[in-house]
């Protein structure tokens, strides 16, 4: 097994070199390039954009810039944001946090319900529930995120008023934003409080990425168990008097698992990348954020920081769905 | 969304600027640079009263554009300035109606006080005298020291200060006569003392070129400026500045009425203030800004989008929100806990003909001007002026502005105030029959498809804007529909991201790859900076890229009108060029002015003192007197 994950991490390397290519490459292809940053500012002088030329290094060849900025990164050093003015890598761990509590409350909710409500539907097939949840599903899939995230804020911000607007935290309780210094001294004298008020608020944005996510999930979930019930091996395991309980959950959840694993492995990245959309709605500090006002700015090297981050998640997150794969399939071999 | 970005950088940086039209009148009004003209002593120096407020209570403001930093020095973002600016005191600041302010200095400096002195026809000193007894937050004295220490970095070619360095530049020499007391030194005199950044010799603060006058007349505006301190940044290379702690994460050193507590950057950037312990050091018993700060904390939260800044309006999150638009008015009068208040400010939009080449093509040969094709406007002005009578500006206000902002004859607008704006020119009327009338005699025959030709050239051309932005859009489709009346084939070439980009050297629009252009700005009140755009020495060319000519303008009446009204602080031969200038763009139609465009904020009623200031200045302004009244 060692072996295995082991190879299949090594494959990942030329894999990340490839992505880490196209991506200085591409970057270095988009009109104006690096110094796009500064196009809006016309009161600067030549001799300033020379000098952050020639101090980010951005008059050498492609090449050496590549082999520099591949160095530094795998070094830790994440080079400054141009905007910022911080390091790339601090502003990535300040606002993962936020990301990861908004995406990892959603992923958690979205498969509590996802899951089962797929399993349901599968094992009763054409029943009322399974038409429900179908109507739903499709209800859900349908509805464009930006517009869901609105229309929930609108109903339960602005009109009842039983949930927050914007942000992790009510800073008129805590008189900090969520993390900073004085934030986490706070959280540690009102722990329940301080809980509370971020489950207050990560409710609405959370409930948009689930919403839609639970929609896709268990659909995807309902058709592979579908798939999976009408297997011979099922049919098997009936005949020899196992008890419905254990077909459905031993052998056939197990197997209808695969391809959801899959799906769901692919979903990981999104924990650190954030959602984009939900977080403007809800003002929410996070990751999506981030990658949007980089975007945005063309902050490159905030932006090459946070899609290089990306990118290896995306490999180590199929990785580590092989490697699932493999400890649930007895038909993969380690070897 | 790239456009709105543009206007609001533009917007600080030309905000500095407003206080030439304070100063020039101040100056000439107290009959400074020699002048034997009479002129009627006029006080542009503020009425503004602030309400005694009560101490203590929470207050939010908020701004819906990413806050990245806190480094006032160098930053030309509005949503920045509205937290640095409260922060760093200004040595004189704006009120809502463009007069000047004095904050961290005892008095407006002029030629009446004698802070301002004439020593002959191409040299002048100005005196810039502080409050006695000014502290930073941390306890250590603002003197004359951090005045020049700030000046001299504003010219380091390193630093990148957002401010420019316009005014500054005339300066040939600065002493510090006493703690509170900085004497600039105005002259023409050149020195190579300055380096650039490959560290040879350069002139001064920027210049490429020798001056032939240290007068410059808009030089109490520029030097309105916030002081750093030296004590905190003296030993910190001013090419580092931006990424320091001290503007990245929490300036220790403060002289405005708050300082920060914390401080969370980004798309949803919260800044959280305190009072700043020694803001009353030096400032008590004086007229402005003596009795603040009230609150015992301000907090100033970014949104990710204007809807959800309405909403957070709307469910009480926040008290003020600033930089809306007339689009979302609708939005806020639902609300009613906020006063919606749309203020017509300086902000206009307008077209611009390229005079020179289109030079789609030749990206490779940047600012070549025998490349690319040669438009039809540069030796036109009867089709210039056809196409500006032909427009119906108030369905283009109304596509805009929801009818709510104005319409513009030529640049000049009554935004500049009746002293620069001449009332008696021409004003807006559509006049398509004049405009028929006049592309007939210019020999433009319309063809059996209603297009017009002339000498065997299609009265065809192109329009170009920011793309992706669906007002814009709307309002291209309401000028080639006008100008479809009257025989011109007109096709839109929006850019995709290059129409600014990678300025000032490769954007479509400093390079001339374009028909016509439209875009907006935020203007100062002095019209001083109208000059940027019709200057021939400020055609973007190899060794002046960064020249705001885009239309590509080789006037001599405009060249004329600018360098008479830069070089004298008489404010009637200032206005005597302003009129001329005027005059010209209502025979040369290079530029054809459209709609000028209000700005929008809602507060609510508790926001003691709050002030919309639509002048160029920030409507944090004033936020030292910001008070919370009782409920």
């Amino acid at each position: 097994m060692v072996g295995y994950i082991a190879r299949r991490l090594l494959q990942s390397v030329p894999t990340l070199l490839l992505v880490s290519i196209l991506l200085f490459v591409g970057m270095q292809l988009i009109p104006g390039g690096p110094m796009q940053a500064f196009a809006f500012n016309p009161r600067m002088s030549l001799a300033a954009r020379e000098a952050i030329i020639h101090r980010w290094g951005l008059d050498q060849p492609i090449s050496v810039q590549y082999i520099k900025w591949l160095t530094s990164m795998l070094q830790g050093d994440w080079q400054y944001s141009f905007f910022a003015g911080r390091p790339v890598k601090e502003l990535i761990l300040s606002h993962l946090p936020a990301t990861a509590l908004l995406m990892g409350t959603a992923y958690i909710v979205q498969e509590a319900l996802a899951l089962p409500a797929g399993i349901y539907q599968a094992l009763r097939r054409y029943s009322l529930f399974d038409q429900v949840v179908t109507f739903f599903s499709y209800v859900g899939y349908s509805m464009p995120t930006f517009w869901l995230g609105l229309m929930m804020l609108m109903i339960f911000a602005v009109i009842f008023r039983i949930l927050p607007v914007s942000g992790v935290e009510d800073l008129n309780v805590t008189g900090a934003p969520f993390l900073s210094p004085d934030y986490n001294t706070w959280f540690g004298q009102h722990v329940l409080q301080g809980t509370l008020d971020i489950a207050r608020h990560v409710i609405l944005p959370a409930s948009t990425i689930a919403i839609v996510g639970i929609a896709v999930d268990s659909r995807f979930m309902r058709a592979s168990m579908l798939d999976v019930l009408h297997q011979d091996y099922m049919r098997t395991a009936r005949a020899k008097g196992l008890p419905e309980r254990t077909v459905v959950l031993k052998h056939g959840l197990r197997n209808a698992l695969l391809p959801v694993i899959t799906s769901i492995g692919l979903q990981v990245p999104l924990l650190f990348s954030g959602a984009i959309v939900t977080e403007s709605i809800f003002s929410w500090p996070g990751m999506g954020q981030l990658f949007f006002g980089a975007l945005t700015d063309f902050d490159y090297t905030l932006m090459m920081g946070i899609l290089f981050v990306s990118a290896v998640l995306v490999v180590l997150s199929n990785v580590v769905a092989d490697v699932t794969y493999a400890l649930i399939d007895p038909r993969i071999s380690y070897a | 969304m790239r456009e709105v970005r543009m206007q609001l950088r533009l917007r600080h940086v030309f905000r500095s600027l407003a206080a030439a039209f304070v100063g020039a009148l101040v100056l000439a009004a107290c009959g400074g640079g020699g002048s034997t003209t009479t002129v009627t002593k006029i006080s542009l120096l503020s009425d503004y009263k602030a309400v005694p407020g009560t101490k203590g209570g929470k207050l939010t403001y908020s701004d819906w554009q990413k806050v990245d930093n806190l480094n006032g020095f160098a930053s030309s973002s509005a949503a920045i300035s509205q937290a640095t600016d409260v922060l760093w005191s200004f040595t004189w600041t704006f009120d809502p109606k463009g007069k000047a302010v004095p904050d961290l200095v005892k008095e407006i400096p002029s030629t009446d006080n004698g802070d301002i002195k004439t020593i002959d026809a191409t040299h002048m000193d100005v005196a810039i005298n502080l409050k006695p007894g000014l502290m930073w937050s941390d306890g250590q004295p603002l003197t004359a020291d951090d005045l020049k220490f700030t000046l001299d970095t504003i010219c380091n070619p390193s630093a990148s200060s957002g401010g420019g360095t316009i005014g500054y530049d005339h300066i040939s020499s600065m002493e510090v006569k006493s703690p509170t007391q900085l004497l600039l030194h105005f002259g023409p005199e050149l020195t190579m003392s300055a380096k650039d950044a490959s560290g040879a010799a350069a002139y001064r603060c920027g210049l490429t070129g020798p001056l032939t006058s240290g007068i410059f007349a808009p030089v109490v505006g520029d030097l309105g400026f916030e002081p750093m301190p030296k004590h905190i940044l003296g030993n910190v290379d001013p090419g580092t500045w931006t990424t320091n702690a001290y503007f990245t994460q929490k300036p220790t050193a403060t002289s405005g009425p708050y300082m920060v507590k914390e401080f969370s950057p980004g798309p949803a950037a919260v800044v959280v203030f305190v009072p700043n312990p020694h803001y009353h050091d030096g400032r008590a018993g004086g007229a402005f800004f003596a009795d603040g700060p009230y609150l015992d904390q301000l907090t100033y939260k970014i949104y990710g989008s204007t809807q959800a800044m309405i909403a957070g309006l709307s469910a009480g999150e926040t008290d003020i929100g600033l930089n809306m638009t007339v689009s979302d008015v609708p939005a806020l009068s639902s609300i009613t806990t906020r006063t919606t208040a749309v203020v017509t400010g300086l902000q206009s939009e307008w077209l611009t003909f390229n005079n020179g080449n289109n030079t789609k093509g030749c990206e490779a040969q940047k600012f070549a001007a025998t490349c690319g094709k040669t438009t039809l406007f540069g030796s036109d002005r009867q089709l210039r002026e056809a196409l500006a009578k032909s427009l119906n500006k108030d369905a283009i206000n109304t596509i805009r502005n929801n009818g709510q902002g104005g319409v513009m004859n030529t640049m000049f607008f009554p935004g500049f105030g009746t002293t620069w704006y001449d009332t008696t020119k021409e004003v807006y009327k559509q006049d398509v029959a004049a405009a028929n009338a006049e592309l007939d005699a210019d020999g433009w025959a319309k063809g059996s498809d209603g297009i017009r030709s002339k000498g065997g050239k299609r009265l065809a051309f192109t329009i170009t804007t920011t793309g992706g932005n669906a007002a814009r859009v709307a309002m291209e489709q309401q000028i080639i529909s006008d100008w479809k009346a009257i025989g011109a084939e007109v096709t839109q070439a929006n850019c995709s991201t290059n129409c600014f980009g990678d300025f000032p050297s490769s954007g479509d629009f400093a390079t001339g790859q374009y028909d016509i252009s439209l875009f907006a700005n935020n203007w100062s009140p002095d019209p001083d900076v109208l000059c940027a755009y019709m200057q021939s020495n400020q055609i973007p060319s190899a060794t002046t890229p960064s020249g705001n000519n885009w239309g590509r303008q080789k006037n001599a009446n405009y060249d004329k009108a600018c360098a008479d009204e830069e070089g004298t602080l008489d404010i009637t031969a200032r206005v005597a060029a302003f009129n001329r200038m005027q005059t010209e763009m209502l025979s040369d139609w290079s530029f054809i002015g459209l709609e000028v465009r209000p700005d929008v904020n809602a507060y609510a009623s508790y926001a003691g003192n709050f002030a919309i200031n639509p002048t160029g200045a920030l409507s944090v302004w004033n936020f030292g007197d910001l008070f919370r009244k009782a409920s």
